[in-house]
């Protein structure tokens, strides 16, 4: 199952990048990132020496409380956007990046706090979630070699390219509150699956 | 005036190569559920990956934890 994840989600990763380039701008991510890559050894220290039941439950909760705001609250006036917040949600996305392959949940909050429309989070998250997971595979692949990969996993591109087409057609024709309750929505699932896998 | 021409003679240039590859995807995914036995492990997990792609799509989330909560209520008929 975990060929079929890696498969999947480098495809559906590299494909919403490409859809979405002309938003993108990697200078804007860039605080978010130097956060993220300070910390995420201590986040795949954590994955690897630690049992996940003492992490993953807790990110369920906020996760499921965030998220209820979220849906609740969508749209939010501009904040400051200061620095050291952009450093700070990094690092945290790079603690539960290692752990929970799950980098991406507080800089999606520090976007919705700050009033970001959905083009300007979308253009921080996606480049984000997609340079953490590649820093994190390449250090798992260099910590704990895996088996030969199967090429019969690579049939998962279709469904995973498939998907983001349709998903990215999605996020274009709703408004930024729309998204927002949609996030939120999503945030509360995601929280509620950390719960639950224990 | 032109700047707008430009910009949309590049929108029409990048459509026409992003249906392109959904197309094909389409293709293959359903070349492969016609071909596989029904509720066998080659139709439900590509449907997971359909499904848990659209969802972390939408949201711009990463697909792994979501996939993984998908195939984690599905484990049975993953497992046959």
């Amino acid at each position: 199952m975990i060929q079929i994840l890696l498969v999947a989600s480098i495809s559906q990763q590299l494909y919403c990048l490409w859809r979405l380039r002309e938003n993108i701008h990697l200078r804007d991510c860039f605080p978010y990132l130097v956060g993220s890559i300070a910390t995420l050894p201590l986040g795949l220290f954590l994955l690897l020496r630690t049992p996940a039941s003492t992490f993953l439950p807790l990110l369920g909760l906020l996760l499921i409380f965030y998220g209820a705001f979220s849906a609740l609250k969508p749209s939010l006036p501009a904040g400051d956007n200061p620095v050291w917040g952009r450093v700070t949600v990094g690092a945290l996305g790079g603690i539960t990046g290692g752990i929970a392959a799950f980098p991406a949940a507080f800089v999606t909050m520090w976007c919705h706090i700050q009033g970001f429309d959905k083009h300007r989070a979308r253009s921080i998250i996606q480049p984000f979630i997609l340079v953490n997971q590649v820093l994190s595979l390449t250090a798992l692949l260099l910590l704990k070699p895996p088996n030969v990969m199967a090429l019969g996993t690579l049939q998962y591109a279709a469904p995973a390219v498939l998907g983001a087409y349709l998903g990215v057609m999605i996020f274009n024709r709703v408004e930024t509150s729309t998204f927002n309750r949609l996030v939120g929505l999503f945030l509360i699932f995601a929280g509620f699956s950390f719960i639950k896998s224990f | 005036m032109q700047p707008v021409d430009e910009r949309t003679a590049f929108s029409f240039a990048g459509r026409g190569s992003t249906a392109i590859i959904p197309a094909l995807c389409l293709f293959l995914f359903t070349t492969n559920l016609a071909v596989s036995p029904a509720g066998g492990s080659s139709v439900v997990a590509p449907t997971i990956v359909l499904l848990s792609a659209l969802v972390s799509s939408i949201a711009g989330f990463a697909f792994s934890p979501i996939a993984g909560a998908f195939f984690s209520t599905r484990r049975k008929n993953l497992c046959r």
